[in-house]
């Protein structure tokens, strides 16, 4: 009798589909062997990860997220997403990670799990969902494992332990629309870093590892946020790094950071797909040289001006009226692939300088951190920014992960350095000996 | 622990170079550091090239053909009544099914490959060309014309995909005789005046050698552009006169060059200056530091 429920069940399934939440409209056109739209997110624990009991965890907690086992199928005017009957398999981690996902290729999920050593890692696509819902996965999926390993990772607190739907899955963009506002700023083009680029599938991590405290007791001596801090250490990195490269002040660009904020925490939403949007703090160089407190200021402002609902609202309505426009619904996806790369980089990596997501601290229920030893976040890269920056806290570390797809480690060193003359330590790990490794990506 | 003496990071066991700076490590700490140790694993991910699914889904096919349907049967009915009997509605009908046939062959083949695609598309366009000339009254009376150009347009595009391009040597001079067959065969069709001896056959076989020429230089001088193009400089140079010569013998019955010495004069000096500059480091040096950009 179970059985035949079971059966009933995988049959509704097999009709799900979903729309593709409004920031992930753009992503599966301008996807490529160098925007690979990925990030990813890892555990260390304490002890050898066990790939089998992986694959059977991940198998269980896939089920709970049905909005997680979809893969990209094309419309005639969007793309969407659906039920994928295959299950995913976990995979042994690489030196480059963070290579694109095939939309044909393999078992077309959206998302992948890799083991290595103690870690377990998701990578995901972002069409699927921003850090936040694929942190809640990471979690879901660890502590199952950690129960089926024979631990005890106590009571499971927010890690969804049951079938998730309705409210998880929501486009809360489109929920939380409102008729057309005032758009808003059109922006500037901004510095890029230059640099020759690795091939495509390549990336260099730089990860520096900090104690937590030291650095929070810094910010706080400026009177200011973790993000606002880091941002503006980053800002400060650019600065020197345009300051090196273009001599005279009228041909410098404007330094902007891109810098996500995870919009549940300004509108009530439980979603698990995207619902973060960008604010960009941003200092003009043409108008002299700004010296770190002046940068921390504006930081502090525009993240404090920027992150209210009203101000954010401007992006959203902007974003989620361009998906209702009717003129833009009837235009057959094959025309709207031309345009998204476009608007791609015309309204998004143009912009800014780089980008700096922060996850925040991490929590765990108690016994489930005694389990786990750090936890990393990496963003993927894309051509025109070259480096991306991601930061999340867990226990006594904070751990600053640079992705870059450029050999040359001017901003990571310029960034790590500051915080050491802070009197900051930093200690950095690597995925690549640039002496040691020298065997270059292959093409084929 | 070991420190960067320029950075002032600790850095991860085993390091032998600073990865920020490049500056080498003064007191690496260990290192013979195990694999166990590295905070990322060493594979390298395979790079999969996806393949272009040209191929249109079955849905696409089944909505297609209803599609088509529609206009094909409003068509014929109207015909019907108005004629009792086929007259004009032939020619959308038969479009309509060539269409058919082009979207939906590759789908409703299992494991079909591009060489079966492009050959079907290209016989059945050939059959809807010929059948519109066995339709409309005289056969043949215009459509060997296409057919053949079609004809020569599958050895043109199809034979590299069943020889791939490993042959190239081979596919090429499938490409030459084909056109020369080709040229033959109109040259018998249209009467007349017999060209192909005297004009098609020499200059095509100029155009062979040349490209022969530049496919050896290509392939044994491998990223030496310079020696590429002064080659290919030289042969074009050599074409034109030949072209000139072989059109002046059967025009004018004269072994005489007309315009053909205007471009070798272009031509000629770049490439024996491309030629200099290729074996001469110092010049190539000079022109480097003139010219950078």
């Amino acid at each position: 009798m179970a059985e035949g429920s079971k059966d009933k069940n995988a049959g509704a399934k097999q009709h799900e589909w979903y729309r593709l939440d409004n920031a992930a409209l753009i992503y599966p056109s301008i996807q490529s062997d160098r925007i690979t739209t990925m990030f990813r997110l890892s555990m260390t624990l304490k002890e050898t990860v066990d790939p089998k009991i992986l694959q059977i965890s991940l198998e269980e907690v896939i089920k709970k997220f049905p909005f997680y086992r979809v893969r990209l199928k094309k419309g005639f005017f969007w793309y969407y997403l659906e039920h994928n009957p295959k299950l995913p398999r976990v995979e042994r981690d690489v030196r480059y990670p963070l290579g694109r996902l095939h939309p044909n290729l393999g078992r077309r999920f959206l998302f992948r799990v890799r083991y290595w050593q103690s870690r377990i890692a998701v990578e995901f696509c972002h069409v699927l969902t921003d850090g936040t819902g694929g942190m809640t996965f990471l979690k879901a999926l660890v502590y199952d494992y950690l129960k089926r390993k024979g631990k005890d990772p106590g009571e499971p607190g927010d890690i969804p332990v049951d079938v998730l739907s309705g409210e998880a899955a929501e486009d809360a963009y489109n929920r939380f629309y409102k008729s057309p506002l005032p758009l808003p700023d059109k922006g500037r083009k901004a510095f890029h870093q230059k640099g020759k680029m690795l091939y495509p599938g390549a990336i260099m991590i730089t990860s520096g590892i900090i104690p937590l405290e030291t650095i929070i007791k810094e910010a706080k001596k400026y009177k200011v946020s973790l993000t606002a801090f880091l941002v503006a250490v980053y800002i400060d990195a650019l600065q020197e790094l345009q300051d090196i490269l273009v001599a005279q002040n009228p041909k410098k660009r404007p330094i902007a950071l891109q810098v996500p904020v995870n919009m549940r925490g300004i509108y009530p939403s439980k979603t698990l797909r995207n619902f973060s949007l960008f604010v960009m703090p941003e200092i003009d160089p043409r108008l002299g040289k700004y010296d770190f407190e002046e940068i921390l200021q504006i930081v502090r402002e525009t993240l404090i001006t920027q992150t209210n609902e009203k101000a954010i609202s401007k992006s959203l309505s902007r974003n989620v009226g361009g998906q209702r426009n009717w003129i833009i619904r009837v235009i057959p996806l094959i025309f709207k692939k031309l345009l998204m790369p476009f608007l791609y980089t015309r309204m998004g990596e143009n912009l800014c300088s780089g980008t700096l997501s922060n996850l925040g601290l991490i929590r765990l229920p108690d016994k489930m951190a005694n389990e786990v030893e750090r936890v990393d976040f990496i963003l993927g890269t894309n051509p025109i920014n070259k480096t991306g920056c991601a930061v999340c806290g867990f226990n006594d570390k904070l751990v600053i992960n640079f992705g870059s797809n450029t050999r040359d480690k001017s901003v990571e060193r310029l960034f790590f350095t500051r915080l050491i003359r802070m009197g900051i330590p930093v200690k950095i790990e690597v995925n690549e000996d640039i002496k040691k490794d020298n065997s270059e990506f292959r093409r084929d | 622990m070991a420190y960067c003496v320029r950075c002032g990071v600790e850095l991860q066991k085993g390091l032998e170079s600073c990865p920020l700076c490049n500056t080498e490590v003064i007191l690496p700490d260990d290192p013979d550091v195990e694999e166990g140790m590295r905070p990322f694993s060493e594979r390298i991910p395979r790079n999969v090239r996806p393949r272009v699914n040209l191929a249109p889904s079955r849905a696409f096919i089944f909505l297609a053909t209803f599609i088509l349907l529609v206009p094909l049967l409003i068509t014929l009915i109207i015909d019907i009544t108005a004629n009792r009997t086929i007259t004009w509605s032939f020619y959308p009908v038969t479009s309509l099914a060539l269409l058919w046939v082009l979207i939906a062959y590759p789908s409703l083949l299992k494991g079909h490959t591009t060489f079966q695609v492009i050959t079907m598309d290209i016989l059945s366009i050939a059959v809807f060309l010929l059948s519109l000339d066995l339709y409309s009254g005289s056969f043949p009376e215009w459509s060997q014309y296409p057919a053949l150009a079609l004809l020569l347009l599958w050895v043109y595009v199809a034979i590299p995909f069943l020889l791939t391009w490993k042959r190239i040597y081979l596919i090429v001079t499938i490409w030459f005789s084909g056109t020369a067959v080709f040229l033959f065969a109109i040259d018998k069709l249209t009467g007349g005046a017999d060209w192909f001896l005297s004009l098609g056959l020499p200059i095509l076989v100029l155009a062979g050698l040349v490209a022969a020429i530049i496919m050896i230089v290509v392939k044994t001088s491998k990223k030496k552009p310079l020696l590429t193009t002064a080659t290919a400089a030289f042969a074009l140079a050599v074409l034109m006169l030949g072209i000139d010569v072989v059109v002046n013998l059967y025009v004018k019955e004269m072994f005489v060059v007309t315009w053909s010495p205007i471009p070798a004069a272009a031509l000629f000096p770049t490439a024996i200056f491309l030629f200099i500059v290729e074996y001469s480091p110092e010049l190539k040096l000079y022109l480097m530091k003139k010219f950078h950009m």
